[in-house]
């Protein structure tokens, strides 16, 4: 049997460094385990038409199906309504707060990160349960306060018009904890000496915030924002607890569509065609992203 | 050479030794395991060992779900000395039950038992995955089984046994009623004791008992919930099939719920909503959950009720989370297109079905478990529990004389069943309930007319069909 030189290489490499290979074994071991191989199987899957024990080969047969799905096609559209106004409008909103904490004295400043991030810390569900209280038609907090000004009751999950657009209003409201910190620490390690000569130049503070916080944030801008799509087109929590995918499939997203072909309908290859397609479109959000996003910075 | 010798010495005396323990081993009992899943049905053996608890009271603790299951283990044990029985429960809640159950049989690690709806059986029997009972029952047993037995039928073969059975009706809060001076607008009496009403006189009734109270409490005169885990056949199409619509046609396998009296139906719901005003404004926003707390304040006076509904509103009594003196239960039927159609009803049967199995012997000691959970005694345990209907005739005698002598919400239950319709359980009805929440969302919402959402339900669902008959083949 030939080994290359190049193989030869590789082995001897590792039996320098076995130690190291050793302590990266186990946690290796159980992502190719829980991570990879349920990836591989989901993408034969996805070309089968599944049964315990009677399962049988159909090619394309799911993706034909997932293609002339109008519900999945729906739930695709609402996956990218959802993304397109939580991501950039979450990051806006967290920009201009960060900046504003940011400016503040240091204690202040932790009061408004920790009170921002508390939420990331409560379970999704809790928050779901809680926020459908809030928009409850006839018990919730938000008609009550309509109700003062005589106006309302608003049926913010009842009307398929509005239910999708509440939602996302939750995501912005509670989902900004994370970038927040994260901006605040960024922006804390921008040279305060830009910001003095820039003010020498007679700079204001918005072509402060535009010609030099916002271009040196770009990496954490271009991090958030590829973190935040791939995070969006996967919610499932809220649309499982609160909506279902209603009224009427209003509500329905891409990752609660594969759980409900997997199982309301029994359906694993269809959902499996379905969970490649989310994977496949991910990826290439997230390359376009970075293509176009991830130049050097500029001063 | 000594090593050799030693070897082979050794080797013939574990030759000889080997058959004389295996044939001990033999004449051991043979062990077996049976892993049996139920949903979460009641806590104790008899249920009724926490009555006159408060909620906070630790005693509570001593009481699961397990209790029961493991009284007729330990019965079932004794019944087979012979064998090594060992039978673990697992329970399962209402809300994640479903998924662990569907992803335990898509990982083809299905539990030997499963105790959970017809609904869950013909899911499972339509994808060829339980053991039909047929083989092990008797005349006697088809007999005894007979009120229930054909819900549970896929293609001839019957793939549950009845156990607590039951059905869906409407419920009137009397209270309501007297305090707006209608209750002769509700239907009874010795002339109609089946208290069978038209959608007229249900509307009318509905109006009048919607009002705002002096102390700027809204009631509504019916309430329903078109959001959470909907199960349509049990509250909504009965307003459909009342005018002589079904789902499904004969075979079971083509919808057709898109007739003329379908629509009709549907257009009779939205009108309670938009034309009559007598159910709550955003009910396609409302769950199962926020009817029942109007209902348990007093703020609707009619919503659908069940066979156990009576045993509940006991229980919240007693366990102090219903306040006494709001509600007086009166069931009643659905609406209908009288005297042309006569309504029809939810009824079904919670029941233990037996998945696939490969050893002969297991099989039967599976079986013979069920039949045993399932027989004229222990089918008592469960209508003294929650107040279900018996799935055994036997059992339903035994109820009338002992249990249920002077119910009146009991003896009308039992006049409900014969109003049951095999629409309610076909085989499909799981794999199309979606999107027949759908379709009553669309209407309820008014994205769609009535005709709209049901011609579009039905080419979905038939379209559905299609695919799922050439996928299960």
């Amino acid at each position: 049997m030939h080994i290359s030189k190049k193989s030869i290489g590789i082995w001897k490499v590792i039996k320098q460094e076995k130690s190291g290979y050793l302590f990266v074994l186990v946690p290796l071991s159980l992502f190719v385990l829980f991570g990879i191989v349920p990836i591989i199987w989901s993408l034969v899957l996805s070309f089968m038409q599944y049964f315990p024990g009677r399962s049988y080969w159909v090619g394309l047969g799911n993706f034909k199906d997932m293609i002339e799905d109008d519900i999945f096609w729906k739930s695709v559209k609402n996956t990218f309504v959802y993304t397109l106004g939580t991501v950039p409008g979450g990051l806006c909103a967290a920009l201009v707060l960060s900046n504003f904490i940011s400016a503040r004295q240091r204690k202040v400043q932790v009061f408004f990160k920790s009170a921002f991030y508390l939420p990331m810390v409560a379970s999704g569900a809790i928050l779901s349960l809680i926020w459908m209280w809030l928009f409850h038609p006839f018990f919730g907090l938000f008609n009550y306060m309509l109700s003062l000004v005589e106006a309302g009751p608003v049926f913010w999950l009842g009307d398929p018009r509005i239910a999708l657009f509440s939602l996302m209003f939750m995501m912005l409201v509670t989902g900004q904890g994370a970038s927040i910190i994260l901006l605040c620490a960024a922006m804390g390690n921008i040279p305060q000496p830009l910001y003095e000569a820039a003010r020498i130049d007679g700079s204001t503070k918005w072509s402060e915030f535009w010609h030099i916080t916002l271009p040196l944030l770009k990496p954490t801008i271009l991090y958030l924002l590829i973190m935040g799509t791939i995070g969006s087109f996967q919610i499932f929590t809220q649309v499982f607890i609160m909506t279902q995918g209603g009224p009427n499939y209003a509500t329905s997203t891409l990752v609660y569509l594969i759980f409900t072909t997997a199982f309301n309908r029994f359906n694993f290859g269809k959902a499996s065609s379905e969970a490649l397609f989310l994977f496949a479109l991910i990826m290439t959000l997230a390359y376009i992203q970075y293509k176009f996003l991830g130049g050097e910075v500029e001063y | 050479m000594k090593k050799v010798k030693k070897f082979l010495i050794i080797l013939s005396v574990m030759c000889m030794v080997v058959p004389l323990v295996s044939t001990d081993l033999a004449l051991a009992k043979r062990s077996m395991t049976i892993t049996w899943w139920t949903q979460d049905w009641w806590q104790g053996v008899t249920g009724q060992e926490m009555l006159g608890m408060s909620l906070d009271d630790p005693r509570r603790a001593e009481y699961t779900g397990h209790d029961w299951p493991n009284k007729i283990i330990k019965e079932f044990q004794q019944l087979h000395p012979e064998l090594d029985l060992n039978i673990e429960v697992e329970l399962l809640d209402w809300t994640t039950g479903y998924r662990k159950l569907d992803i335990a049989v898509a990982a083809g690690y299905p539990p030997d038992i499963m105790v959970s709806t017809t609904a869950t059986a013909l899911k499972f029997a339509t994808y060829g995955m339980l053991e039909p009972f047929d083989p092990y029952l008797t005349e006697e047993d088809i007999e005894d089984y007979s009120l229930f037995l054909k819900l549970g039928e896929v293609d001839g073969k019957h793939y549950l046994l009845p156990w607590a059975s039951g059905g869906r009706t409407m419920l009137a809060n009397k209270k309501i009623f007297e305090e707006t001076g209608t209750v002769n607008l509700l239907p009874g009496g010795a002339n109609n004791p089946d208290r069978l009403w038209t959608y007229e006189d249900f509307a009318i009734a509905a109006q009048k008992n919607t009002f705002t109270r002096s102390n700027g409490e809204k009631v509504y005169g019916f309430g329903t919930y078109f959001a959470g885990e909907l199960a349509p056949e049990h509250n909504e199409l009965p307003f459909l099939w009342g005018y002589g619509a079904r789902v499904f046609d004969d075979t079971g396998k083509k919808v057709i719920l898109n007739s003329e009296a379908g629509v009709k139906g549907l257009q009779f719901l939205v009108d309670m909503e938009y034309k009559y005003k007598a159910m709550p404004p955003g009910s396609v926003g409302l769950r199962g959950q926020d009817i029942q707390d109007l209902w348990h304040a007093g703020g609707v006076s009619m919503i659908m009720g069940n066979t156990g509904s009576e045993f509940a509103l006991a229980k919240g009594l007693d366990e102090g989370t219903i306040k006494p003196g709001v509600i007086e239960i009166y069931p009643l039927m659905f609406p209908s297109d009288l005297p042309e159609h006569k309504p029809a009803v939810f009824v079904a049967t919670d029941a233990p079905m037996v998945f696939k199995q490969t050893d002969e012997e297991k099989r039967a000691i599976v079986v013979e478990l069920v039949i045993y959970m399932t027989n004229t005694v222990n089918q008592r345990d469960h209508v003294t529990a929650w107040g279900s209907l018996p799935g055994r005739i036997s059992t339903l005698e035994w109820a009338k004389e002992y249990v249920w002598q002077g119910n009146t919400y009991k003896e009308y239950f039992m006049r409900v069943l014969k109003y049951g319709i095999k629409d309610a359980v076909q085989e499909h009805m799981v794999s199309i309930r979606d999107l027949l929440t759908s379709m009553f969302q669309a209407a309820q919402t008014q994205q769609m007319s009535p005709k709209e959402a049901l011609d579009d339900f039905a080419k979905r669902a038939n379209e559905h069909l299609e695919k799922e008959a050439e996928r299960i083949k």
